[in-house]
């Protein structure tokens, strides 16, 4: 294996590591703020590549499908929360879980019906050969990809830190019950939190639709690699979701080419294991005496 | 308690009410007709393949009974969902036997979901045209008396593809497959082939279904330098790998087995990725190619036709598997003539000899239940952004 | 004064119940003979699903954990029993019995490992346990078949003879499964069983009473584990095929739903929702495409109604089916966070 080749495989897992880090971000977020554990995230994602991908198949202009097709994310996200999340608000965390399950089976079908069962796919936003970097080939796509990721870092950055909306935001994600002591409504947060998460997984849809192609069918997958992502990073901050991301999808593209393709799964899976065993906060999380 | 009670016995009458409800009769037809079973793969992971293929078996049905049904007998389908799960395929199988009282069964579209019912078709005498690929399905023979398959066997798929590699003069290759009962039968048959024929693997990498990025196995490979690489894959993962393999810029000789053939295979990879790359498959793509003396030109070219105006997309090699199940089942049926029963299909259906039908020309035998050879199998080419066959 | 007290007549409410269980059972045996061999099998295969839920819901209910690799130990149970059958020609009974106990081994080892877990993170755990296994089922192919799956194991005999047929598997199913259900239901109200239930409702407080929550959590994945094993042995017989494909994370939370929707208030909660579902997805493809009479979409059309009524009675019902009758103020409903 040559050097360009190990670049090769550090590239391809850096940017299947800045999908990963955006779905677990959008995790990340909901945990915090509606304090459940989203199964239907890589659903969302499915919706955003899906409309996009027939939208410009129906003649929809690229730009225009893209945009479309997050707002629709984010709003079948908000619509979830208000219909199935919000009256259930009180019940334990086991039966949120299974509702989200529930939504996830439910957009699936919906999607197998609205969209078909063919795979479908979306042009690259920039066309043209592979650029040749450090040795390495990468798609020009990929360029979108982190590109698209580290934007969205950054305004999710400025949301967070410098709006009002986005700082109530963060200290429902803190501390709930104190929140409301100072005014900020948990409901109108769950429901934002929500619709962000879906936003955020309708880029990511988006964005990885020219390259991975979009089927009715890929938000399982995908959705648990975001979780596995959000865990290593800690589950409780959005930083960590990245690192926990980028960190995932390195592992896997060097396990797959080093190792062994076949376990390439298997490797996620065992260090969301091992992540869990010793380090339960994740990478980046402070220790919590979450025992008890 | 006197709600508990009560709720308690509506309960367990709505749970016998609902037993018996499922175990009644379906739809009532004015009428005999010749019941046919299908049980496909329209949810879950293989419904890439199930719907379309139910969509090929209902439109010559369709077909069929416009004319006047067979003997002046029209067809009923009974179609059910297996959801891609093989409890579910043995379930369904069960109730269109013994509910639906079907003459034979059209199903599973999967190896996995076959298996489990050929103990029960084979138990119950009920003739069963599968759609999967496996070789295990119809062998051995002498315990598969029940069991026919219509797609080519994965052992022809190999030995085209090795006779071509020959040609081409490639000895050593690469093999990639899917994580998944179809990929892995593949790459048994074909190493096994390899070995006879002086085909050298000197990779042999895998991919799950759900991979969005096979750049990893790619690399892999592109650092071996074989001449060829071999992929056995299905839908949409074969287009990616297409796609990663144009990305790395390769230019090995790319070959891919006929479960590839999705209806937009090239759009998916994108017709850069796409041109110059070869399949393994029946003759439905390149059915305006075909010689005019070619016993499948008439058929596919007719197939090709109605299925694109009934559904509006294009057709692929797997519709055209269930196209021809459906097609040896009612042929059985018409050659019973007056006597139509569950054995007289099964004893037709070995004695079908000659029948065009999308995948190849099938002559079956009590002792072959698949009836077709490796020379209904050819390799295509993108060319222009079309399939063509290869030279 | 006299004070005329009211005495409950203990005797005859136990009569009744006994009497409605006597004609539960008769109507239960005789269900095979009026079915037919599809209606049948549904049934053997509610059985065999039973019995892994019941372990689940001893797991979630009782003791607190959401296990997500259920599916795994049900496949180690059916691979285990299959493998020994057909590449050693090793009794399936012994199978089966090795299979619970690779299980239960298996279990040990990763409810040791992540003793100190809780909730989500243990729950994550046996996630990542779940699918590794699984991939190890899919890449081990010189014994387990890999993913064309395990051909040719065989059926169950009693001695000589063979337990063919649905009729037959329903009445052995369905007695393990009755079996199963009893001792859960025993254990639950045993002392040991009380102690589990203490432990769910209050960690610290079971502690300070002197509780070894560690060895109970232990115990229970284990026995839930053991269960599964059983449960995948019987299923391994059954088909006489199985591939990795069926224990994967969509079936460990297919079990998971059927244990919630029940109700977790109760072992028989587990009965219940396997029922439940199992009959829901059937009458679904019964009726859906009578009232649809255009059999395209009707895969999906089932999913959907599936994915609905599941977040409906989540929302309405979070204590499941059997909630309706235990009005337990349980630890289920925990107020907003």
């Amino acid at each position: 294996m040559s050097g360009a080749d190990l670049i090769q495989l550090i590239v391809s897992g850096l940017t299947v590591g800045g999908i990963y880090a955006l779905i677990s971000v959008g995790f990340v977020t909901i945990y915090n703020v509606n304090g459940v554990i989203n199964f239907a995230q890589g659903e969302f994602v499915m919706v955003g590549a899906m409309s996009a991908a027939s939208l410009v198949s129906a003649g929809c202009p690229l730009w225009l499908a893209c945009i479309i097709s997050i707002l629709v994310a984010a709003a079948i996200g908000a619509i979830v929360q208000k219909i199935a999340l919000h009256p259930a608000r009180f019940s334990s965390e086991v039966v949120l879980i299974i509702i989200t399950i529930g939504i996830s089976t439910a957009l699936r079908g919906i999607a197998q019906i609205t969209f078909g069962s063919n795979p479908l796919t979306l042009p690259a936003f920039l066309a043209g050969e592979p650029v040749r970097l450090l040795g390495a080939y990468v798609p020009r796509q990929d360029f979108f990809i982190v590109g698209i990721t580290v934007i969205t870092m950054v305004l999710l950055y400025l949301f967070f830190e410098k709006t009002m909306t986005g700082s109530a935001l963060r200290a429902c994600m803190m501390n709930r019950e104190v929140s409301r002591l100072v005014g900020i409504s948990p409901n109108r947060m769950a429901l934002l939190a929500f619709g962000l998460g879906a936003a955020l997984a309708g880029i990511v849809g988006v964005s990885i639709a020219p390259v991975s192609l979009a089927t009715y069918d890929m938000g399982m997958m995908i959705g648990l690699k975001g979780f596995v992502a959000a865990t290593i990073g800690g589950l409780v901050n959005i930083p960590g979701a990245v690192i926990g991301g980028l960190l995932l999808g390195l592992a896997e593209s060097l396990g797959a080419g080093l190792i062994s393709s076949g376990y390439k799964d298997a490797i996620a899976f065992l260090i969301l294991l091992l992540v869990l065993v010793f380090r339960p906060q994740g990478i980046v999380g402070a220790k919590s005496g979450k025992r008890v | 308690m006197r709600l508990c009670k009560k709720l308690g016995f509506w309960l367990s009458l709505a749970f016998v009410a609902s037993l018996l409800g499922c175990g009644n009769a379906t739809i009532q037809t004015e009428g005999k007709t010749h019941k046919i079973g299908v049980d496909l793969e329209l949810t879950g992971g293989s419904s890439v393949w199930g719907v379309p293929q139910k969509n090929a078996i209902e439109m010559l049905v369709k077909e069929i009974n416009e004319k006047g049904g067979i003997n002046g007998i029209p067809i009923e389908l009974v179609v059910y969902d297996n959801e891609s799960n093989e409890t579910q395929a043995l379930i369904v199988a069960k109730k269109a036997v013994e509910q639906d009282q079907v003459l034979a069964l059209i199903g599973g579209g999967t190896t996995p979901t076959t298996m489990p019912i050929i103990p029960y078709v084979t138990q119950q005498k009920v003739p069963i045209v599968s759609v999967g690929s496996g070789d295990g399905i119809t062998s051995p023979v002498n315990e598969r008396e029940w069991v026919f398959k219509t797609p080519s066997n994965n052992q022809d798929i190999a030995k085209s593809i090795v006779s071509f590699l020959k040609q081409k003069g490639k000895t050593s290759v690469a093999f990639l497959s899917m994580n998944n009962a179809y990929g892995e039968s593949g790459k048994n048959a074909f190493e096994a082939l390899a070995a006879e024929q002086g085909i050298t693997i000197i990779a042999s990498e895998k991919f799950g279904a759900g991979d969005k990025d096979m750049k990893p196995q790619l690399t892999n490979i592109k650092a071996k330098n074989p001449d060829a690489i071999i992929v056995w894959a299905i839908p949409p993962s074969a287009s990616i790998v297409n796609r990663n393999f144009w990305e790395l810029k390769m230019n090995q000789m790319l070959i891919y087995s006929a479960g590839a053939g999705a209806n937009a295979f090239i759009d998916l990879a994108g017709k850069d990725a796409a041109e110059g790359t070869y399949i393994a498959s029946g003759k439905v793509w390149v059915a305006e190619q075909l010689e005019s003396n070619d016993p499948q030109q008439g058929l596919l070219t007719k197939y090709v036709k109605d299925y694109e105006s009934s559904f509006q997309t294009g057709v692929s090699p797997i519709d055209g598997m269930a196209y021809d199940a459906a097609l040896l089942v009612t042929k059985a049926i018409e050659m019973s003539g007056e006597n139509v029963s569950r054995q007289s299909i099964r004893d037709n259906l070995e004695k079908i000899q000659g029948l065009v039908g999308a995948t190849g020309i099938f002559n079956m035998s009590p002792d072959d239940h698949t009836g077709l050879k490796p020379e209904d199998v050819i390799i295509l080419q993108v060319q222009n952004s079309k399939w063509a066959i290869a030279k | 004064m006299e004070r005329i007290v009211q005495v409950h007549k203990p005797a005859a409410i136990g009569v009744r119940r006994w009497g409605l269980l006597l004609v539960g059972i008769i109507v239960a045996a005789a269900l095979p003979l009026l079915l037919n061999s599809y209606l049948t099998s549904v049934l053997v295969i509610i059985g065999i699903y039973c019995i892994t839920t019941v372990g689940v819901s001893l797991l979630m209910g009782f003791a607190g954990l959401v296990s997500l690799a259920q599916a795994a130990f049900w496949g180690v149970g059916a691979y285990v029993t299959g493998v020994m059958a057909v590449s050693f020609g090793i009794s399936p009974w012994l199978g089966i019995l090795l299979g619970m106990l690779i299980s239960g081994l298996l279990a040990y080892g990763l409810g040791w490992i992540t003793r100190n877990l809780n909730g989500h993170y243990f729950s994550l755990a046996t996630l990542g346990f779940g699918i590794v296994l699984n991939i190890v089922l899919i890449e081990e192919s010189e014994w387990t078949g890999g993913s064309s799956g395990l051909m040719g194991i065989p059926g169950l005999s009693l001695g000589s003879i063979p337990l063919s047929g649905d009729s037959a598997w329903y009445y052995f199913v369905w007695a393990i499964a009755a079996l199963c259900l009893f001792f859960c239901k025993n254990l639950v109200r045993s002392g040991w069983g009380r102690n589990l239930r203490s432990m769910h409702a209050s960690q610290a407080a079971s502690e300070s009473m002197g509780i070894h929550t560690g060895e109970y959590r232990l115990k229970a994945f284990v026995i839930s584990a053991l269960f599964a094993g059983l449960s995948g042995g019987l299923y391994a017989c059954y088909m006489s095929f199985v591939s990795p494909a069926v224990f994967n994370f969509d079936m460990s939370i297919k079990f998971v739903i059927m244990a919630v929707l029940g109700g977790l208030v109760s072992i028989w909660g587990s009965l219940v929702g396997v029922v439940v579902v199992t009959l829901l997805v059937e009458v679904l493809r019964q009726y859906v495409p009578l009232l649809l009479h255009n059999s395209s979409s009707g895969g999906a059309i089932e999913v959907i109604f599936f994915g609905v009524l599941l977040v409906a009675i989540m929302v309405y019902l979070p204590n499941g089916i059997m909630g309706i009758f235990h009005k337990r103020t349980s630890n289920l409903r925990v107020s907003a966070k």
